[in-house]
């Protein structure tokens, strides 16, 4: 299943299980892996012009999305928690956390984490959205 | 900027429901006939909004150093002709773009940025430069596809394709058996397209069909769909058809058939391991105003074309570079230049692409506007003869509409 179908079948059906994922992975300080061999591009204000794995259409993720992808390229796997202190730390040298305490910036990077996963961009402690749009698949047709 | 952030995700979850909303106000099946994105006027204020709160948060597609994909019709030769190609109906040349001219382009796609590039044509298998091609632009990191009908295409090929690094191949099929295919592409076509595809897929390159729905075919698209899963097919693509002449408007569908294409594959999106994708020919012109271009598409003879069923261009390789002319009005071409944004504004159903072409070779038989070999330069054009050519566009739309 792919592409706006695939999506859609997420939206609902899926979504309320990864954001469980999500959160449950963040609680537990699981490691977040980027996937290699999608096309992305960055732009010079910080943002993301790619394609998804998932959908195969154009994602344009904003700077935000665009620091996260920057950090896990560099680490390729790293832990929730040092995830958010690298995140903070590059909003930081960018001036931008004056305001911002820890909850709102976790908030932010969970919104982001989702969307990632979502799109297919990264694996949450060996979860895939591909693996669980199939496990999802299975159960529809052994109804 | 963070909390606005979660905001962000909110307003943009109301926005798509009242996308979504405004399309419900169209049922499929009860309303009278089937409705194209150009004619749901309330679409283009919703997509105004999107736009709005995506450019506040910087995810949006515009203001950016290149498009995202290009296509390029290396050779408008081809050994088929079926009844409803609309490059042959639109008198485009039999010329091919030259391998250099091919390889510098590439060179500036890749400095811009560019991921994704579709071989089209006519017929790219046609072209024996064309694995030199597709290896030139796999090692200038374009992700190189290609749109092919297949019949040329056997193990050796599909094992030259693979070695060049063809990323995927789009094979026509627009039938489930030989009597239908072949009817319309030409006798014994359908078996070559199967082997065709089964050798790619033996070579694992991913493959995609894409479905030319006609009113003689159109019933037969859940049997291509059931033939494409059984041969590990990821994606089956249709799309209203694209007349471009009153002779081909013979094989135009009617709304009942596009009622229940639409429909089936509505209720069967689920039931197949891939993809069902039915397009809107229009909508990237719909679209347009509200986005920076996403995709080029470029004429064997070098015109950039906006869109690709129309013989209007906007400038050509050979005398500007595109980043010049991407930044010259390219980006936003269905919202600032005059000719594009009446198109934009005034186009609604597939149908209207004949109008224009009709109305250009008027123009151009009457020399009220300059041609260059078939096409009409926007780019050329003086302020007043872009006035000009908008206003009988829109006359033309909106006389044809009206009635």
């Amino acid at each position: 299943m792919k592409g706006k179908d695939a999506i859609e079948y997420i939206a609902e059906n899926v979504k309320k299980d990864t954001e469980r994922i999500i959160r449950d992975s963040a609680a537990k300080n699981a490691e977040i892996c980027l996937l290699e061999g999608f096309l992305m591009r960055y732009e010079e204000d910080g943002r993301v012009i790619s394609y998804s794995p998932v959908t195969g259409r154009v994602v344009v993720m904003n700077p935000t999305m665009g620091i996260i992808v920057r950090i896990l390229k560099n680490h390729k796997c790293i832990r929730y928690m040092d995830l958010l202190s690298g995140f903070a730390a590059e909003l930081k040298a960018a001036g931008m956390t004056d305001k911002m305490g820890e909850r709102i910036l976790s908030e932010d990077l969970l919104n982001a984490v989702n969307f990632l996963f979502l799109h297919g961009y990264i694996n949450i402690g060996k979860i895939s959205i591909v693996e669980l749009l199939e496990e999802y698949a299975k159960m529809k047709i052994s109804r | 900027m963070s909390t606005e952030l979660f905001s962000f995700f909110n307003n943009f979850r109301d926005i798509i429901s009242e996308s979504e909303n405004a399309l419900g106000e169209y049922p499929l099946n009860s309303s009278r006939r089937v409705i194209r994105i150009g004619e749901i006027e309330k679409h283009r204020k919703i997509l105004a909004k999107l736009r709005k709160l995506c450019l506040k948060y910087k995810v949006w597609f515009e203001d950016v150093r290149g498009p995202a994909s290009a296509g390029i019709d290396v050779t408008y030769e081809c050994n088929l002709k079926c009844p409803y190609c609309f490059a042959r109906e639109l008198g485009r040349s039999r010329r091919s773009m030259s391998k250099d001219r091919i390889f510098a382009l590439f060179d500036e796609l890749a400095e811009m940025g560019v991921m994704l590039v579709c071989l089209c044509g006519g017929e790219p298998t046609l072209r024996r430069d064309l694995f030199k091609i597709i290896r030139y632009g796999k090692d200038k990191g374009l992700h190189v596809n290609m749109v092919t009908n297949g019949t040329l295409i056997d193990h050796n090929y599909a094992r030259n394709l693979a070695d060049a690094g063809i990323s995927s191949v789009q094979v026509s099929l627009d039938g489930s058996k030989a009597e239908i295919h072949d009817a319309l592409r030409g006798s014994g076509t359908f078996e070559r397209v199967i082997n065709a595809i089964k050798s790619l897929k033996e070579y694992s390159i991913v493959t995609y069909i894409s479905f030319a729905a006609t009113k003689l075919n159109v019933g037969d698209f859940p049997n291509v769909v059931e033939l494409a899963d059984k041969l590990g097919i990821i994606s089956v693509r249709t799309m209203f058809y694209v007349p471009e002449s009153r002779e081909q408007l013979d094989l135009f569908p009617s709304d009942k058939d596009y009622e229940e294409l639409i429909s089936w594959i509505a209720k069967n999106r689920y039931e197949y391991p891939l993809q069902l994708e039915f397009g809107d020919p229009t909508e990237h012109i719909v679209i347009g105003p509200y986005i920076s271009q996403l995709a080029v598409h470029i004429s064997a003879e070098g015109y950039i074309m906006p869109s690709p069923y129309v013989n209007l261009a906007y400038g050509n390789i050979h005398l500007y570079s595109l980043s010049y002319l991407w930044k010259n009005g390219l980006q936003y071409i269905f919202r600032e230049n005059e000719v594009f944004r009446t198109i934009s504004s005034a186009l609604r159903t597939e149908r209207d692409f004949m109008k224009i072409t009709l109305l250009l070779e008027d123009l151009i038989s009457k020399k009220i506007l300059p041609e260059n070999e078939g096409y009409i330069d926007v780019f050329k054009l003086s302020r007043k003869e872009r006035v000009l050519l908008s206003n009988s566009i829109r006359s033309i739309l909106r006389r044809d509409y009206d009635k």
